[in-house]
């Protein structure tokens, strides 16, 4: 054999090829979203963590360019002024689970989740799981955390909604910070327009609400909602909700709703 | 990733699917897996993109990715206990069945043997040499390895494959 030889027959293997069995352009728009999830998660936790360790700094929170434009914050709400409470509570370091542990409760949250999702969700949106991953999450300060992460895709494929819990715990060792802090660095890291609002919960736990409307890459107004139960035991669940790229999207559940989803004593590690 | 730039690269996956797919074929002798080797490297060129659209050489860059993709395919435990023993066995129904046409239409049966024997990167020097035509200098450059090896590569396989079927290739219309 020589190399015309195998030449000739490489050329005459292929020649008689079957139909390409996959859209490219599907392809590309399936690696896409989920890029585009992927980095919103990183994106939210790299604020959680950069607020985090803002605040344990003691670094004034952060005023926004003189040329960047401002709303106004949520409409006012009672919020803690003085002597707003510190989280996670206490100074000392928290539990925190094994790897094991963790891989194990992440199927199981997922599971959780769903079930209670067909109760809360249209009987009509069709849901399914888009990715889970248990992981050590960094972000761009000290602080990380470990635990889970869930996205979840709602209503059509491509014009539905995506929906990702986390359920996480700070490493140690933990940056204690005040919500107004967080939510100051929130509209720093994620947009000016960022809305947040928070309430105390129990002796030691927070309620931390944001919306933010803003203009995915394609030009489409998207809203956003993010809602987080900062925990007494010091661990936190985060809920977002979060359109399609270029479609507006009507979100299923208002920010109420994702609170008590948020709040659900089965999320946990 | 901005939307020009996605569009840019939805172009690429388009024009070069096909092109990656016979390349793949020719690695791994399945259509199916190559198939999902090439999906695989459009995944991972996705996040690159940025990076190399500049580039004058985003389709060299596609090549050696699926190579690696298929390297590391042949590097599972599953597919190494894979062994091709012999032809498969002809089944009463299979030629009403286009799909099983199509795949046995590809390489002929004995050279397929033959090149399932080779080295995966002697047969990705081949491919890459005398489909895809690529100079030693570029071949050594996608395989990330020197010119000489390249030429001691390409002469091994294609001693391998003279021994493999010395008669029934030259006697056939290639």
């Amino acid at each position: 054999m020589d190399e015309q030889m195998l030449a000739r027959e490489f050329t005459s293997a292929v020649r008689a090829e079957p139909p390409l069995g996959f859209d490219p352009d599907e392809v590309v728009t399936r690696v896409a979203r989920r890029r585009h999830r992927r980095r919103a998660v990183l994106l939210a936790c790299a604020g959680v963590v950069a607020a985090a360790a803002v605040a344990a700094f003691a670094i004034p929170v952060t005023r926004p360019a003189a040329d960047v434009p401002v709303q106004p914050a949520a409409p006012p709400r009672p919020t803690p002024a003085a002597g707003e409470r510190w989280w996670p509570p206490g100074t000392g370091e928290i539990a925190q689970p094994t790897d094991a542990r963790i891989n194990a409760r992440g199927p199981r949250i997922a599971e959780h989740l769903e079930g209670v999702l067909r109760k809360m969700l249209p009987p009509a949106d069709p849901i399914r799981r888009d990715s889970i991953t248990s992981a050590h999450f960094g972000g761009i300060m000290p602080t990380s955390q470990r635990g889970v992460s869930i996205i979840e895709h709602g209503g059509p494929e491509a014009t539905g909604y995506s929906l990702t819990v986390e359920v996480f715990v700070p490493t140690n060792p933990v940056k204690r910070f005040q919500p107004r802090q967080l939510c100051a660095e929130m509209k720093v890291q994620i947009s000016p327009s960022t809305t947040c609002r928070y309430a105390a919960v129990g002796t030691s736990g927070i309620l931390m609400t944001s919306e933010t409307d803003s203009f995915d890459r394609e030009g489409t107004l998207q809203r956003g909602i993010a809602v987080t139960d900062y925990r007494a035991d010091g661990s936190y669940v985060m809920v977002s909700l979060g359109g399609t790229v270029g479609v507006i999207v009507p979100l299923p559940l208002t920010a109420e709703e994702l609170a008590t989803l948020a709040r659900d004593p089965g999320l946990t590690l | 990733m901005r939307a020009a730039d996605e569009d840019r690269f939805r172009e690429f996956a388009r024009d070069n699917a096909v092109p990656l797919r016979r390349y793949g074929y020719l690695l791994c002798g399945d259509w199916h897996l190559a198939e999902d080797l090439v999906q695989t490297t459009l995944h991972k060129m996705y996040g690159a993109w940025p990076r190399i659209r500049g580039t004058d050489r985003p389709v060299s860059y596609a090549r050696q990715t699926l190579t690696r993709c298929w390297l590391d395919e042949r590097r599972r435990p599953w597919r190494r206990s894979e062994r091709h023993t012999d032809t498969l066995p002809e089944v009463a129904d299979a030629a009403a069945d286009p799909a099983v046409l199509q795949q046995h239409a590809g390489l002929r049966a004995e050279l397929a043997t033959a090149l399932a024997t080779l080295a995966p990167r002697q047969r990705a020097v081949l491919v890459l040499r005398y489909f895809c035509e690529l100079p030693v200098a570029e071949t050594a450059r996608e395989l990330r390895c020197s010119e000489a090896t390249v030429r001691s590569q390409a002469t091994r396989a294609l001693r391998t494959l003279r021994g493999a079927f010395p008669d029934s290739l030259a006697e056939s219309e290639l």
